[in-house]
Parts: structure tokens; C-alpha cells; sequence
């Protein structure tokens, strides 16, 4: 289980104090898909900077199964809003670098690598440097070498931001049948109210300097989850329902 | 004039060969019927003639092997020092701190300023030619590596991070390898300067090499042989650059820059 307590995190700006995020505390259980929605600029990023352990919170405690989080480490995988795949990596070199970290036969490296060509559907481009691929093809690449990792949490840093409106519909679907086989931890970070209602169990909706939790929603609509679900009066009026939240 | 840059490949050759072709006449109208006199601008053909009989005496070869060896043993020992200072300084602050401003220090003296003193440490030998070099090309090289590694995106190091890298990994394993084009680059103007430096050493004091070549046929006015020697050392020159940047393609396919 992932805790976030007291959360704070401040930084000096000629010589004044800005409270970028204050008092974020969250349980999160295991297995759910949590979204958080903000308007830009409120500080998702840099939360999910401090779970991921990238940057340090000024105050408040992060604690993953039992242990404080201090240091980036595989068991948080970072899905990040532009592409960072390694571009002197093929895809499967990509996808494989995590695992080429560790201690694993090449079978076994190989047999994960192979799983997550398979899942995302990039077989045929394995040999493919990232330059040569599509923009939604680079995130799916980033997905599946984060998955690869088996890490015990996803965090994904508006992974869909940089992509076209229909590119982002079809790497929605992509990833709610992606969670509905692997059920992991994951912290999706957008500012798609939409989209978050289509992904997640629970939307928390965050507010703006400093970041504060401002309401939570549990999100009713069973799985698997289609791309129609968006066209119903039901998904309508809660996406509706949230995005007022967050205008006030 | 649409700004696209695209021209086929023959269309490109032609216009190289055009630029040759005008810069050829013109030294032959400058040279016609001694307008301007042997001694000073030999014509094209007496050229061709020196290089011919540079090469059949043998000595042709064997100073422009001698200079090649100078330029090759100087370049792999700066870049055998450049790469892990350059990494260094990029990554760490604290070696910035401590040795980058004795670099610039350095970068700021002529190499030719340390052939006298090259002399008295180490003679006229092989040595004092490649401490010239390494003097030359090292620090220049330093301050261009440890750029491009500065220049690494944030968000690269961050992705390795989170994938469980460790700092070595991260070095060794994106640093270096997203490095590597620019500091191929930075090697390949390097090695240009590189020529500067060694026929500098060789004008002030070698027994062999392009540069001896060139002050020996000063000395008894044969302004035929050093134009030899220049056309060798453009040519030279010419073909680093090429086989750098074929080398560049087969390296680095991956880059954009592979394609062009």
C-alpha cells in the first residue's frame, strides 16, 4: 500500500516562501486507479516528482508497503508527459532497459520483453529506433517499459497530454484494458476531467496554489471499460459534476 | 526560393565540381605567362609535376606518415583524457569547481607558446610533438564534452531513475551513449585543429613530417613543394571529414542527423 502523509512542499522564490503543495495525505489501496485532475500549474507534477522520489517534499512522509520512500527506484515507474524514450535504444532495447539493470538470465529478460511487444502490439516495429515511431506508438513503448519493470506503483505524468484527440481516445482504451489484465497501483496525474473519469476509481479533484485535495469522487462505471462509456448521459453528468468542482 | 534545401544528388555534385572548376581558373589566369611570377604562385600543372616527384622520391610518404602518426598518437591521448574529464566535469559540480578553470587557463595559450619549453623537457623527438598536440586538442575538447554533457535532458536522467538506475548506470549507460554524436562531432573538429598544432611543431623543429617538408622547401625556395605539402594536408583533411561523418552514420543511426 502506498501512503502519502502530510504532504508539503515549498519552495523560495526571491526571497519568498510559495506553498506549492499543502498537507496532501492519501491512502491509497492496492490495485486502484487513482486520477487526479488540477488546473495547470496547481503542482500534480511535482507531487508525483515526490512519490517518485525525484524531488524532496518539504515536509510529510511518503510510505510504500512499509517503507519511506527517499530515493527514485524501480518498485515507482514514471510515465512522463513528453516522450523520453532513449532514443539510441530500439524498442525492444527500450522496453528491456529496466530489466538490463538487474540480475536476469536473457531468457527471462527476453520473455518479459517479448510479453510487453505482444500486449502493446509493436512486434513489428521491435527494431525500430524511437525517432522513426508515431508519437502514440512512443508513449506505448514508454508504458511498456515502465510495466516491464513490474513496479509495485504507475505513475503517469499526463502520458496523453502530447498526443492528437484521437491518438489519446485509443491510448485511453489501450490503457483501461491494460489495468483490467494487470491491476496495478496507479496515480494518473491530468488535467482531462474527461479522461480521468474514463480511466479511474476515484478522481481527486486538487486546487490551486497551494495544491489541496478539494474533493474526491468514486467512479461507478463497471469494467471493462469501452470507449462508448463516454457517450452516456451517466458518464455526461459526472463529467460535468467534476469539471465544476474544479472551475470554482 | 521556397527555403527547402532539396536538391538531387547529381544536381549537388554538379555544383561542387563547378566550384573547383572556377577556383582552378582562376589560379590559372592568375598564373598565366607569369602574371604573378613561379616563386610566388606556381602554376597548377608545376604543382601537380612536385607532387608527382615528392611521391616517387618516396618522401611524399614518409613525412605524410610521420605527420599522421603525430596527429593519430596526439588525438587518442587528448580523447583518451578528454572523455573521463569531460564526463566528470559535466556531471559533477564539484570537478567543475576544481579543475575548469585551470582548463580555460590552459585553452588560452597558444600551443605554440609551449613548443620552447616542449624542447627543453623533451627535445625534438616524437614526444614533444604529441605533448604540443595533446596541449592543443585536450582542454579544447575537455570544455566540448563536458557541454554536450550538461546539455543531457533532465527527463532522460529522471526515466532511468525511476527505472531503478543506479549512478554508474545512469553515466554509463544514457549520459555516454546520448553523448556520443556530439562528442564524435567535437572529435572530428578537433583533429582539424589537430593539423594545426603539428605542422606548427614540425615548422619549429622535426627531422620528418608535412611541416619539415614545407620550411625545408622555403628554405631553398621550391614554392612548388609547399604547395604539395598544402594540397596534402587539405586533402588529408578532407578525407578525416569524410570518413567522420560516414563513420557518424553507421554509429549513430539512430539520430536524426544519420539521415541527411
Amino acid at each position: 500500500m502506498l501512503e502519502l502523509q502530510n504532504i508539503s512542499k515549498s519552495y523560495l522564490h526571491s526571497l519568498q516562501s510559495i506553498e506549492a503543495v499543502k498537507d496532501i495525505t492519501l491512502p491509497i489501496r492496492e490495485g486502484e486507479f487513482i486520477a487526479m485532475v488540477g488546473p495547470s500549474g496547481c503542482g500534480k507534477s511535482t507531487l508525483l516528482k515526490m512519490i517518485a522520489g525525484l524531488i524532496e517534499s518539504s515536509s510529510g512522509r511518503i510510505i510504500l508497503d512499509g517503507r519511506e520512500v527517499i530515493s527514485p527506484d524501480k518498485d515507482r515507474g514514471l510515465v512522463f508527459q513528453g516522450f523520453t524514450l532513449f532514443p539510441w535504444l530500439t524498442v525492444r532495447q527500450n522496453i528491456g532497459f529496466g530489466l538490463s539493470l538487474q540480475k536476469l538470465s536473457e531468457q527471462q529478460k527476453s520473455a518479459i520483453v517479448e510479453h510487453y511487444l505482444k500486449i502493446t502490439d509493436l512486434g513489428d516495429f521491435a527494431d525500430f529506433y524511437p525517432k522513426d515511431l508515431s508519437g502514440g506508438m512512443q508513449q506505448r513503448v514508454a508504458i511498456a517499459r515502465t510495466l516491464a519493470n513490474n513496479p509495485k506503483v504507475l505513475l503517469m505524468d499526463e502520458p496523453f497530454g502530447a498526443l492528437d484527440s484521437q491518438t489519446r481516445s485509443q491510448m485511453q482504451e489501450f490503457l483501461t484494458n491494460l489495468w483490467e489484465q494487470e491491476h496495478k497501483t496507479v496515480i494518473f496525474i491530468t488535467h482531462d476531467v474527461q479522461e480521468a473519469v474514463f480511466l479511474a476509481d476515484t478522481v481527486y479533484v486538487l486546487s490551486k496554489r497551494p495544491m489541496q485535495v478539494k474533493k474526491v469522487f468514486r467512479i461507478p462505471f463497471p469494467r471493462p471499460r469501452l470507449h462508448w462509456l463516454k457517450r452516456t448521459k451517466e458518464f455526461f453528468e459526472l463529467s460535468n459534476q467534476i469539471t465544476s468542482e474544479l472551475e470554482i | 526560393m521556397n527555403f527547402t534545401r532539396k536538391i538531387s544528388k547529381t544536381e549537388y555534385l554538379a555544383h561542387v565540381a563547378a566550384g573547383l572548376l572556377i577556383f582552378l581558373l582562376i589560379w590559372l589566369a592568375l598564373t598565366h605567362k607569369g602574371f604573378i611570377k613561379p616563386l610566388f604562385l606556381p602554376a597548377p600543372w608545376t604543382v601537380v609535376k612536385a607532387l608527382a616527384a615528392l611521391w616517387s622520391s618516396g618522401s611524399l610518404i614518409a613525412d605524410t606518415w610521420a605527420s599522421l602518426y603525430r596527429i593519430l598518437l596526439g588525438c587518442l591521448a587528448s580523447f583518451a583524457i578528454a572523455l573521463p574529464l569531460g564526463v566528470m566535469l559535466g556531471v559533477y559540480r564539484r570537478a567543475e569547481a576544481l579543475v575548469e578553470p585551470l582548463i580555460a587557463f590552459i585553452r588560452y595559450i597558444p600551443p605554440s607558446a609551449f613548443i620552447p619549453l616542449a624542447i627543453i623537457w623533451l627535445g625534438i623527438g616524437e614526444a614533444e610533438k604529441i605533448l604540443i598536440l595533446v596541449l592543443g586538442v585536450a582542454p579544447y575538447l575537455t570544455l566540448l564534452i563536458s557541454d554536450t554533457v550538461i546539455a543531457t535532458r533532465r527527463d532522460l536522467v529522471d526515466a532511468a531513475l525511476t527505472l531503478g538506475a543506479r549512478p554508474a548506470d545512469v553515466i554509463l549507460r544514457v549520459i555516454l551513449p546520448n553523448s556520443m554524436p556530439a562528442i564524435w562531432d567535437s572529435f572530428r573538429i578537433m583533429i582539424g585543429a589537430a593539423w594545426t598544432f603539428v605542422i606548427t611543431a614540425e615548422i619549429v623543429g622535426a627531422s620528418s613530417g608535412l611541416g619539415h617538408l614545407m620550411i625545408q622547401s622555403q628554405r631553398f625556395l621550391r614554392t612548388d613543394n609547399i604547395f604539395a605539402g598544402i594540397i596534402v594536408i587539405g586533402l588529408l583533411g578532407l578525407a578525416t571529414d569524410y570518413s567522420f561523418k560516414l563513420t557518424y552514420k553507421i554509429f549513430f543511426p539512430w539520430t536524426e542527423k544519420s539521415h541527411a
